[in-house]
């Protein structure tokens, strides 16, 4: 008898249980998280074959968004840079703000040679890692899928003078759809020129590639470790606020002095690697002496200001590119951010940080600068919740990141037909 | 402009017929979420009883308590989890097959979901059972790929 054609099913007799037809069965796997997926490919050689198609990776990447992780870094050591990154599912931290995380040792940093997450892009981190030879620093990057338990080598060395790290670099990570590969960005500040030069690495790829430059200065300029929240990426493109002119005149209480007008929103598309200024909402017109910042949220670019010290304002481009469609998305008032819990830190002075808003629109997860812990606030009763874990997290360097089956990220993804 | 009664205002019922020939009622708005049933009825007109040749008596009032709460907005995860509790994996799969039927999008994708959730823990022998697949790999193909991916495998319960 002639065997028919590989199916995810065999046909059924009359008395077997209700079969799933083969779509069917699509739609069900793509809601599966990795590790089920991970084992079904032992189910058949056909569903094997069907996993690791391009085409279900890329539905299942697309379900997975629907259900994105924070990346909780915590610093076991500063002295010795022992870092664990733990992906933990947002649902999870609205459902239940008080978390013990893992103490696995699969989430150390240390032992992937690595201290810092820069990125996260379609499941994949992008870490970096250092080590000190005299007066010079060796900086390494790797790409870690945690889900997959997938991993590179060390790639993209580059030399540093040892004082450079943390004032004059910036790292970025995304994913360019044109060209299918993944690319890491390096930008390197000239202070002295108020410019910024640029350097891309596509994935695959042994060598950087010197680009052009952009006439701004990327915020912040002063930050604890490179693993900090200060670029946004969107739709094939990076980008991060930045300032045009006056970097020389802010000091540590400069910011008043910088007029509103010298912020722009410099944004790299990954694809032609060309880059365009975007204007910040002109409803921000008035400076603070907090420093604003840009975030996504719900897929569009966000630009959130403390407003008069009184209220938190963020801003939503409704469509990307667009100036005039920058509309008010939420003004919250630092007194409804204050919980009962009184506490010493004058929290209007301070930075805000929001990092994601819930699928239903009425939960927005925030971190602020001086708190050890997140801010869980619901927008329907203008109630701040607190997280309650006893690790102590590094919640700016929080990356929304997802679960993904993308399995190789060194090559070009390649589409079949 | 002269107010006609429109046949379709949200206090109207409609009527299906299962299968296994009984019939429920139905709240048009409800019918709406049914792209199937909307269809038919917009074949048919909504006076005449709907016959749903592939639902049956056992499935089609689960779904219809399912949109009796989606029309007035009060699905929540707490419903949802208690909607699902009692039923047993193969019941979940007739009722799936169910709202593919109807294309009835949200309950679709909701049990989708439920389906994947409850296969999370399962074996991979369960899953073969469960969809009625058959192994195609001879023993040492299968034992190769489970040992390269021993991790996947940590933490199984066992078959009910």
């Amino acid at each position: 008898m002639s065997s028919p054609p590989a199916k995810l099913r065999v046909q059924p007799d009359d008395e077997s249980p209700a079969i799933l037809p083969d779509e069917l069965i699509t739609e069900v796997l793509s809601h599966a998280d990795v590790k089920s997926l991970m084992q079904m490919r032992c189910v058949s050689k056909t569903w094997d074959a069907m996993i690791s198609d391009p085409k279900f990776v890329k539905l299942h990447l697309k379900r997975a968004s629907r259900n994105p992780s924070l990346t909780l870094f915590l610093s076991k050591s500063r002295i010795d840079g022992d870092n664990n990154v733990v992906p933990f599912p947002v649902s999870c931290l609205i459902e239940n703000p008080m978390i013990t995380l893992p103490n696995d040792p699969y989430f150390r940093l240390r032992d992937k040679e690595c201290r810092y997450v820069i990125g996260s892009c379609n499941g994949w981190l992008c870490l970096l890692g250092y080590s000190s030879i005299g007066a010079y620093r060796q900086i390494w990057l790797r790409f870690w899928n945690p889900a997959m338990h997938k991993m590179t080598e060390k790639l993209g060395y580059i030399w540093d003078n040892i004082l450079g790290l943390y004032t004059h670099f910036k790292f970025a990570f995304g994913y360019d759809e044109l060209s299918e590969t993944y690319k890491v960005v390096l930008l390197i500040l000239d202070e002295a020129r108020n410019r910024t030069n640029v350097q891309i690495l596509s994935l695959g790829d042994d060598m950087w590639r010197s680009i052009q430059s952009f006439p701004a200065v990327p915020l912040p300029f002063r930050y604890s470790n490179p693993g900090v929240n200060d670029v946004v990426y969107l739709n094939g493109s990076l980008n991060w606020l930045a300032l045009r002119d006056s970097f020389r005149s802010i000091g540590v209480y400069g910011w008043k002095n910088v007029n509103v007008k010298e912020f722009v929103i410099i944004s790299l598309d990954l694809g032609t690697e060309t880059y365009r200024q975007l204007m910040p909402p002109c409803g921000f017109d008035e400076m603070s002496p907090v420093e604003p910042s840009i975030c996504v949220l719900k897929d569009c670019l966000c630009f959130s200001n403390d407003y008069k010290r009184t209220d938190f304002v963020i801003w939503k481009m409704e469509v990307f590119g667009v100036e005039e469609s920058w509309t008010q998305l939420f003004r919250i008032s630092y007194q409804n951010l204050q919980s009962m819990h009184l506490d010493f830190v004058d929290l209007q002075y301070s930075q805000w940080l929001p990092l994601h808003l819930s699928d239903h629109g009425d939960t927005l997860i925030l971190a602020n600068k001086q708190e050890r812990q997140a801010i869980l606030y619901n927008l329907r009763d203008n109630r701040a919740v607190r997280t309650r874990i006893t690790d102590d997290i590094q919640w700016f360097s929080a990356k929304v990141h997802v679960e993904s089956l993308v399995s190789d990220i060194l090559k070009p993804q390649v589409h079949q037909p | 402009m002269a107010q006609e009664a429109s046949s379709s205002t949200s206090s109207k019922t409609i009527s299906l017929k299962t299968g296994d020939g009984e019939i429920f009622e139905i709240e048009a708005s409800a019918a709406k979420q049914m792209k199937t049933v909307q269809r038919l009825i917009d074949d048919l007109g909504d006076d005449i009883t709907i016959p749903l040749h592939n639902v049956f008596s056992k499935e089609l009032p689960k779904i219809i308590e399912y949109y009796k709460k989606d029309i007035t907005g009060e699905i929540t995860k707490d419903f949802e989890a208690e909607f699902v509790k009692d039923l047993n994996d193969d019941e979940v799969k007739v009722l799936f097959l169910a709202a593919n039927y109807l294309d009835a999008n949200k309950l679709f994708e909701f049990l989708s979901q439920n389906i994947a959730d409850r296969l999370e823990s399962k074996s991979v022998e369960y899953v073969r059972k469960y969809f009625g697949v058959e192994n195609d790999f001879t023993p040492e193909e299968e034992s190769k790929l489970r040992e390269e991916r021993a991790w996947s495998f940590r933490g199984i319960k066992e078959d009910e």
